[in-house]
């Protein structure tokens, strides 16, 4: 990865970092080299990151279930009795909890569709990712996050396989529209 | 009633988490995807602090909770090509159940498509293959 500043551009340096130039302001305006430790968004990545466990953790003692978010909602669809109230309430502590970020934290409210992805683009991977993460068991959160954190070596199988799979695809869908 | 509390403030930290951390984004979750262009690693500082956190956290509570343990699965053929198709829906959107569910609150439409196609491809699997029994 490239890290480095170089030149001026409107009195402040001109930086490079992970291949993205942008300008930084210096406590003192020097002007030389300078190579800034992390992106800003590394920062809010390990916050939230961290949230994410301790949610995860909450979850783990109240319920004494792994709360993989794909099962917590997929299970709302095959409801057993006694057992649909804390789902629904969790999803809702979900979206309010994001929604009060959103509102708050001008990082957490970027929202930017990436190049050629249309509805149907979205309806079709809504589909896949359903389909996917109850036919392997989890998703992001269930193998990710809590499964890896179990130690669980299918857990850690699926996280590979899921990531290898989208860099696969990401890559493939700009060359279909690159072509 | 307090499993239903306890549960809420669990969703609400991780719905938290995921929005402070740039995860409903989609557009930084294909970056991290997009190991050949403009890379960016934030979700691997996401999953890094979430692991550390859950999983550390885990062991420690032992001293004053009741933290359940799991026996581990094995790996199986339906584990590697669900988690397969699963990535690459994750790679098309940019959205896993997590962040799209957690983009609902601000009704953006994407989010608005994708859960309820998720929801289909669920049941499909439930009723098809059996899952989730």
């Amino acid at each position: 990865m490239m890290s480095g500043c170089e030149g001026i551009r409107e009195s402040l340096p001109v930086c490079t970092i992970g291949g993205k130039t942008e300008n930084f302001t210096l406590p003192d305006q020097r002007i030389g080299t300078y190579s800034p430790p992390m992106e800003p968004s590394y920062y809010y990545g390990l916050g939230g990151g961290c949230l994410i466990g301790l949610g995860s953790l909450v979850a783990l003692i109240a319920t004494g279930k792994i709360p993989g978010i794909s099962g917590i909602f997929g299970r709302l669809l095959r409801p057993a009795k006694n057992d649909t109230a804390w789902r629904l309430v969790f999803l809702l502590g979900l979206i309010l909890g994001a929604l009060n970020l959103f509102r708050t934290v001008e990082f957490a409210a970027l929202y930017r569709i990436p190049e050629g992805r249309s509805l149907i683009v979205y309806a079709i991977a809504g589909l896949l990712v359903g389909f996917g993460t109850r036919i392997g068991r989890g998703c992001t959160s269930g193998h990710g996050v809590c499964g890896i954190g179990f130690g669980f070596k299918e857990s850690i199988v699926a996280t590979l396989v899921f990531m290898v799979a989208g860099f696969l695809t990401v890559f493939l869908f700009k060359l279909a529209t690159a072509a | 009633m307090k499993t239903l509390f306890l549960v809420f403030i669990a969703g609400a930290l991780i719905g938290a988490g995921l929005a402070l951390s740039g995860m409903t984004d989609p557009t930084r979750v294909v970056d991290f995807l997009d190991i050949t262009g403009n890379w960016d690693p934030t979700l691997a500082f996401v999953m890094g602090g979430a692991i550390l956190v859950f999983g550390g956290g885990r062991i420690a509570l032992r001293c004053c909770f009741n933290v359940p343990t799991f026996d581990s699965d094995p790996i199986s053929k339906s584990i590697v090509i669900g988690s397969a198709i699963f990535g690459i829906g994750w790679g098309l959107g940019g959205f896993c159940p997590g962040p799209a569910l957690a983009n609902l609150g601000e009704l953006r439409t994407e989010a608005l498509v994708f859960v309820p196609t998720m929801a289909i491809g669920m049941f499909l699997a439930q009723r098809i293959f059996k899952v989730d029994q």
